[in-house]
C-alpha cells in the first residue's frame, strides 16, 4: 500500500467501492485505509457488544437481530469517526494518522453503548475548565475582586 | 497456477463459511455479558468475528485470493463451532460462565 499524504474520506471511499463492485479492479490505496479501519471498528464492536446484553433481553430468547444492528450502528459511527479522530490523535502523539487508524477504530467501536457517559464526561471537564477560565479572568472594568 | 474461475470458486466458498462463523460467534456474543461471561470467552469470540470478517471479504480488502489451505481451515473452524452448538443452544454454557468463588468449609468449633 502506497502511503498517503492525506487520509481519504467516506464519499471518496463509496465512490471507490462502487466502482470495485461494478467494474474491474480495487483502488487499494483508497479502500486500504478504511479496511483497517472496519476490522477496527468490527473487534471493537464485537468486544462492546460481549459486555452486555440489548436492553429488556434479560428474559427474552436471543436477541441475535438486536446484537447485528447494534453492531452495524456501532460500525458505522466508527467508520464516520475514526479519520477525524486520529487525524487528531496523530497529532499529539508525533505518529501518522495511518498508524493509528486500526486502535482509534477499535477504541471508538469498544466504547459502544457507553458513549453518551463519555460525552458526560466530557461535557464535565469542559464545564469545570470554563468555570476555573471565568474565576481567574479579572473583572469588567479592571479592579479587584 | 489456479485459474480465475477457480479462484472466484473458493473465495465464494470461503465467505460462504466466514459468514456461518460470523453468523455464530453473534449468536454467542448476543448471550453474553461482562457479570455472567469469562473474559476469555469474550475475547475470544470478539477476535474470531474479526477474523471471520477479515478472512471473508479479504479478496476486496486486502487482495488476497484465498487459496485451498485457506479455505480447508475456515471449514475446520465451522465445524469446530458446530460441534459445540448444543452447549450454546439454551443459553450460556457452564463452562463460559463466571463462577462465584467456592465455599470454605465449616468453621471449626
Amino acid at each position: 500500500m502506497t502511503p498517503h499524504a492525506s487520509l481519504p474520506d467516506v464519499v471518496t471511499l463509496a465512490v471507490a467501492l462502487v466502482a470495485a463492485v461494478v467494474g474491474p479492479g480495487v483502488m487499494a490505496d483508497l479502500v486500504g485505509p478504511y479496511a483497517v479501519i472496519l476490522l477496527g471498528a468490527v473487534i471493537g464492536a464485537a468486544w462492546s457488544a460481549t459486555r452486555r446484553r440489548p436492553d429488556g433481553a434479560e428474559d427474552a430468547p436471543p436477541p441475535r437481530g438486536a446484537t447485528v444492528a447494534y453492531m452495524l450502528l456501532v460500525i458505522g459511527l466508527a467508520l464516520l469517526l475514526t479519520v477525524p479522530a486520529a487525524e487528531f490523535a496523530a497529532r499529539y502523539l508525533g505518529l501518522e494518522s495511518r498508524w493509528v487508524l486500526g486502535p482509534v477504530a477499535a477504541i471508538i467501536g469498544g466504547i459502544g453503548r457507553d458513549w453518551p457517559g463519555v460525552g458526560a464526561w466530557f461535557l464535565g471537564i469542559l464545564r469545570s475548565v470554563i468555570e476555573r477560565w471565568s474565576r481567574d479572568a479579572p473583572p469588567p472594568g479592571g479592579g479587584q475582586r | 497456477m489456479m485459474d480465475h474461475e477457480m479462484k472466484c470458486l473458493l473465495a465464494l466458498a470461503n465467505f460462504a463459511m466466514c459468514s456461518a462463523i460470523g453468523w455464530a460467534c453473534v449468536c454467542r456474543i448476543s448471550i453474553m455479558d461482562a457479570a455472567s461471561t469469562r473474559r476469555i470467552f469474550r475475547v475470544m469470540y470478539t477476535f474470531l468475528f474479526g477474523a471471520a470478517t477479515a478472512s471473508g471479504f479479504s479478496p476486496w480488502l486486502f487482495g488476497e485470493w484465498p487459496g485451498v489451505g485457506h479455505v480447508l481451515l475456515t471449514a475446520a473452524f465451522v465445524f469446530v463451532l458446530a460441534s459445540g452448538a448444543g452447549a450454546w443452544r439454551k443459553g450460556l454454557p457452564d463452562y463460559a460462565r463466571t463462577a462465584p468463588a467456592p465455599l470454605d468449609g465449616p468453621r471449626p468449633g
